[in-house]
């Protein structure tokens, strides 16, 4: 067992320095085309010219304020999706007059890009953050709601009827059997509602013009013709959104498989 | 054996990826290279200060010009100047009316190789608005209120956030202004909602604001310019063009600067056809009492106003939209054309004199 492990383990670290070694060569790559002149230089900046833009966006504190806006707004957009998808997904698996009247709703919403609500969210509440929030929580409930809803459907009935043989009623039910066998589906709902709040938020922040914001500062990029600064921010929202994965939901994923026994 | 197989699937791996940012550089760089029947592009924005390229187009000037030298005419109709800028950068125009602001900032990050300033169009012809009971009454009083602007990056972009970095200076408080990008017509609920408390804007929607009744007159930008005049819109090339076709463009002032003049001395005879084609590209219907009122603030002449141009710049660096590149002088981006005696033309950077 130990040894299978470490096994695993070296094979992992072999992964990754494969995927570095890849990453380096390629900017070394990209430079070098850039460097001997096949490409218009600002049109197509170097790696280093990105780095450059991004180091001035660091020292200016404009990257800072930048970032701790964007994860301000998907933190708070994103807490009241999780709640609201997951209160509306139960309701849409367990009532069936629910699922008969809104749950096609949720499906006909669900296919709506929450961007295209901006134009209204405009209208209604104004050019300041609730019309960002607004879509933001538009674009990841109903995507969590369907995932939440299929993640309860699909729990396997022996599971239930077990736990209504052995006693369980009311929350101690929800809590002790429904949500431990629709943990494993509804991690995954979670994290389709994390990248579609997280696309949602990057489109409004394009569209909107008022605050700071990293999806803006691509725009701001864009307006004053600074290409470095465009790919600067273009590798920022990479970065940011490939934390978040590994460092939050692959980590959830791997522990959740491993206490069910699917991971060691 | 395994070994070998991963470092070739490696090498391939990366062969692929270099090919992409390859394809991207030349998809960027040689697109637009069609040797056939070669159209003139012209940049231009559906404004007031615009006019005189407006009036070009819609008369058949610029057709006529270019058919005689064998090409053909296409107006390219942009939203906003960085958006024109975007287009020039692209090679999707060749000459282009637009303000000084962006024309800046394209000649800046393009090290000089992009952009040259060749005439100017218009002076004047922004003005600022404010809220009816916004509690305005002058310029200074815009400190800490919300601003309207066309958009980001455009010449009242620079002019708005400069002059409200100035008060929130003399103020000695954080700058709680805010410039707000937005189209005109979403200024006009804007204000309306009380979301902005001004809008500066270029003719002829100041007017029409007022005219509406969505917004009282405050003042005219000129009265923050120490001469009391300022380039609105200039006509700039790009570099790459100016340099193969001196006569085109030699030919294409030559309209430009004729319909200047006539605009100039004959405003009150175009309002028709600006009301026409103003209406027809924003789909805003304009009545000839604005567009009259509008034309008022604006003097068209192909004046450069160099001094002027250097000050916007200074501005840039000043809110940090550009930086200082020690490659680049700003004098550098005033191109003219001489005919010479024996009728080639002569490109000369004239900002060194």
């Amino acid at each position: 067992m130990e040894q299978r492990n470490s096994v695993d383990r070296e094979g992992r670290l072999r992964v990754v320095a494969l995927q570095l070694a890849f990453m380096v060569v390629l900017l070394i790559v990209w430079h070098a085309i850039v460097a001997m002149g096949f490409v218009t230089r600002y049109l197509v900046p170097s790696p280093v010219d990105v780095g450059k833009a991004a180091y001035d966006l660091f020292q200016s504190g404009v990257l800072w304020k930048s970032v701790g806006l964007s994860l301000y707004r998907m933190i708070c957009g994103y807490s009241v999706s999780l709640v609201l998808g997951t209160l509306l997904g139960i309701l849409l698996a367990r009532n069936w007059v629910a699922k008969a009247t809104l749950g096609s709703l949720v499906l006909a919403l669900q296919s709506l890009p929450s961007i295209c609500w901006l134009p209204f969210a405009l209208l209604w509440v104004g050019i300041d953050e609730r019309a960002i929030l607004a879509v933001v929580i538009l674009g990841a409930t109903f995507s969590i709601a369907t995932a939440t809803e299929n993640a309860v459907r699909n729990v396997p009935p022996i599971y239930l009827k077990v736990g209504q043989v052995l006693g369980a009623r009311g929350f101690t039910f929800a809590r002790d059997i429904l949500f431990f066998a629709a943990l494993p589906e509804w991690l995954g709902g979670m994290k389709l509602g994390w990248s579609f709040a997280w696309r949602s938020l990057m489109a409004a922040e394009l569209i909107r013009q008022d605050a700071l914001g990293i999806g803006r500062l691509l725009e701001i990029g864009r307006a004053f013709n600074d290409v470095p600064m465009m790919l600067a921010s273009m590798v920022l929202i990479v970065a940011l959104g490939m934390a978040v994965d590994w460092g939050i939901f692959g980590v959830l994923e791997r522990q959740v498989r491993r206490v069910y026994g699917l991971e060691k | 054996m395994v070994q070998k197989q991963a470092i070739v699937t490696f090498g391939l791996a990366l062969t692929a990826s270099a090919f992409a940012v390859s394809l991207l550089g030349v998809v960027s760089t040689a697109q637009s290279q069609n040797k056939s029947f070669r159209r003139v592009r012209v940049g231009l924005m559906p404004t007031l200060t615009h006019a005189p390229a407006i009036i070009a187009t819609a008369e058949g000037k610029f057709e006529r010009a270019f058919a005689a030298l064998g090409y053909g005419f296409e107006p390219v109709i942009l939203s906003s100047g960085p958006a024109i800028m975007e287009a020039l950068f692209a090679q999707r125009v060749d000459l282009a009316y637009v303000g000084p602001g962006p024309a800046i900032n394209g000649f800046v990050r393009s090290a000089g190789k992009e952009v040259a300033i060749i005439s100017g169009c218009s002076a004047n012809g922004v003005a600022i608005v404010v809220r009816q009971g916004a509690a305005i009454a002058n310029a200074h009083d815009l400190a800490g209120k919300r601003v309207a602007v066309p958009a980001l990056g455009n010449t009242q972009f620079l002019s708005a956030t400069a002059w409200l970095n100035s008060l929130s200076k003399v103020a000695g408080s954080e700058a709680a202004t805010r410039v707000i990008p937005c189209s005109s017509s979403d200024a006009q609920i804007l204000l309306k909602k009380g979301q902005v408390d001004a809008a500066w804007l270029p003719e002829p929607w100041p007017s029409q604001l007022e005219a509406g009744g969505e917004a009282v007159f405050l003042t005219e930008e000129k009265t923050l310019w120490p001469e009391g005049r300022f380039p609105a819109t200039v006509v700039v090339a790009s570099r790459r063009f100016l340099d193969e076709n001196p006569q085109i463009v030699a030919e294409f002032l030559r309209v430009h600067e004729e319909t200047v003049s006539t605009l100039q001395t004959e405003k009150e005879r175009y309002i028709p056809i600006l009301a026409g084609e103003l209406g027809r590209l924003t789909k805003k219907s304009l009545s000839e009492k604005v567009l009259s009122r509008a034309l008022q603030r604006i003097d068209f002449s192909t004046e450069v106003m160099r001094p002027q141009i250097e000050r916007f710049y200074q501005l840039s660096l000043d809110c940090g939209f550009l930086r200082r590149a020690a490659n680049v002088q700003v004098c550098d981006m005033f191109a003219e054309i001489r005919r010479k005696e024996d009728h080639t033309f002569e490109l000369m950077n004239v900002g060194h004199r």
